[in-house]
């Protein structure tokens, strides 16, 4: 109740709830793609190297989340490369690209005169913080996804679905493999606002996992994501409120929590 | 006539390793059923992916009614091992047959076009009352007449075929050949098999696979040449319709 009537009084919560609601459309699309696809170390990889371009934007006085974004597509596309050509070292080459990023990050933010405590918000996100040029840049990112996968979504479908028979069909499988990585790095910058760049694997596979669970098709699976997403955001933002925690592990312990729920009950139906 | 599936002397290696193929010559007619068998390793799954354009041959020339495989597309159904195949995929049957018909078309909608070839696909097929339904409720024999409808969507005139009965039960074996057998009246259908045995019952031809070309021909699979492909007696030749259990997983 607290939270409902803070809401109404406050925009930095309206902000914050937008944020939320906005970020989730985007990431159980995506999302979706990450797990049928079994990629979430490759996006958990995204995420941590988005550290590095933060680090580097923040040294040179840019926007964080400038640096945050090109980093993200650069690492998606180095990740892309080296999955499509070099599949037998993958998993090191990953590992390696996740560790780098965060090294150059931590680098030049401890070069960066004042130190902010600002790091921590990206790191674990403060939705709170949220401010109206971050929301643009969420929606923007949201239609950028959106338009991506309404266009090409059989093409989507079919590389995820069965790569080798899509190239016996003429398709550009390692294009389109590489468009979805550049989507995975867009939601990550997008869901970093939301839940810091260390969370953002969670909140971007959960939902999708358990909409999978429950769903016959992609689009209903990214249907009931978005809407999963949405209600964990939501929750997690009026739970951490009142006793004022951060919303961001919130935000996670709930979709955890919906997780495991989801897997016991399909447990129980079978 | 041009021949719908042609080898000539072709030979391929994955990476900068040995030849798994070597020196392959082999015609196919455009109303041939063949199966292509031989040992696990023995390189007949890569000659069927390199028909399907998916691999190029280091020597010799791949053709598909005449041309490359990689511009007959139109032509070529491919189906891969369905005992590979994820099951767990969020996709119902008749979505997973409509991907056999992606081409050049974008958007959520496919268009009545693809999606009466479809639907002619699922029906030749009889998947018609299992449509709606996801892949991860089918059984093994349901999965794989799914990943036939895909190929035959695209309305081709080759039908590639990976391991297409193993590991199903004698009777859902016994439906897919039959189905197998009515396409051959407007396509050439090739198989590969690690399964000698049973393969002979059904096909019309049959090409040895190991390395090379073996043997080739109707009647020739004899005792002798089982062994030499093998390595060891087979004693499945003579009872033909016998399935049993063989070792999985191929190249």
């Amino acid at each position: 109740m607290e939270f409902l009537q803070a809401l109404f009084e406050h925009e930095f919560l309206q902000r914050a709830l937008a944020g939320g609601l906005l970020a989730s459309i985007g990431c159980g699309v995506v999302g979706s793609y990450v797990v049928v696809q079994r990629i979430s170390l490759l996006a958990g990889a995204i995420a941590h190297a988005v550290l590095g371009g933060m680090g580097i934007a923040w040294y040179f006085g840019a926007n964080p989340l400038a640096g945050a974004l090109v980093a993200a597509v650069i690492a998606a596309l180095i990740i892309g490369w080296v999955k499509l050509r070099f599949a037998e070292r993958e998993d090191t080459a990953i590992s390696a690209i996740w560790a780098l990023g965060m090294a150059i990050g931590i680098l030049f933010i401890s070069q960066t005169p004042g130190y902010s405590v600002d790091l921590m918000g990206y790191l674990f996100g403060n939705l709170l913080m949220m401010s109206s040029s971050d929301l643009q840049l969420i929606l923007a990112l949201d239609v950028v996804i959106l338009a991506f996968t309404v266009l090409f979504f059989r093409q989507f479908l079919a590389v995820c679905f069965d790569p080798e028979f899509a190239r016996v069909r003429g398709l550009k499988v390692e294009r389109y493999y590489l468009l979805l990585l550049v989507l995975v790095a867009l939601t990550v910058v997008m869901l970093i606002q939301v839940v810091g760049l260390i969370l953002v694997i969670a909140l971007m596979t959960l939902p999708a996992a358990i909409a999978g669970r429950f769903t016959h098709s992609l689009a209903a699976m990214m249907g009931f994501a978005v809407l999963l997403g949405m209600a964990f955001t939501t929750g997690g933002l009026a739970i951490s409120y009142a006793p004022d925690l951060p919303s961001g592990p919130v935000i996670i312990m709930l979709a955890g929590i919906g997780y495991l729920l989801a897997a016991l009950v399909r447990r129980g139906a079978r | 006539m041009t021949p719908s599936l042609a080898f000539q002397g072709v030979s391929f290696g994955y990476g900068d390793g040995p030849d798994v193929v070597e020196n392959v010559d082999l015609e196919i007619g455009p109303h041939e059923l063949i199966g292509l068998i031989g040992p696990n390793g023995g390189g007949k799954s890569t000659l069927l992916k390199l028909a399907a354009g998916l691999l190029k041959p280091r020597q010799g020339t791949v053709q598909v009614f005449g041309r490359a495989p990689q511009e007959a597309r139109d032509k070529i159904g491919y189906v891969p091992q369905f005992a590979l195949f994820p099951r767990d995929f969020p996709i119902t049957v008749a979505q997973a047959v409509l991907l056999g018909r992606l081409g050049g078309g974008l958007g959520l909608r496919w268009s009545a076009r693809d999606r009466d070839a479809a639907d002619r696909a699922i029906n030749e097929t009889e998947l018609a009352p299992l449509a709606d339904r996801p892949l991860s409720a089918l059984s093994g024999g349901e999965l794989q007449r799914v990943l036939i409808a895909r190929a035959l969507a695209a309305e081709p005139r080759l039908l590639l075929l990976d391991e297409p009965t193993s590991n199903l039960d004698q009777r859902a074996e016994e439906d897919i050949f039959a189905l197998l057998a009515k396409l051959t009246d407007r396509m050439a259908v090739v198989l590969v098999s690690h399964d000698v045995g049973f393969v002979t019952g059904y096909v019309e031809r049959v090409a040895c696979i190991s390395r090379t070309l073996i043997c080739h021909g109707t009647s020739a699979v004899t005792g002798e040449v089982i062994n030499e492909l093998y390595g060891h007696p087979v004693r499945a030749v003579h009872h033909a319709h016998h399935h049993h259990p063989a070792p999985q997983g191929d190249t």
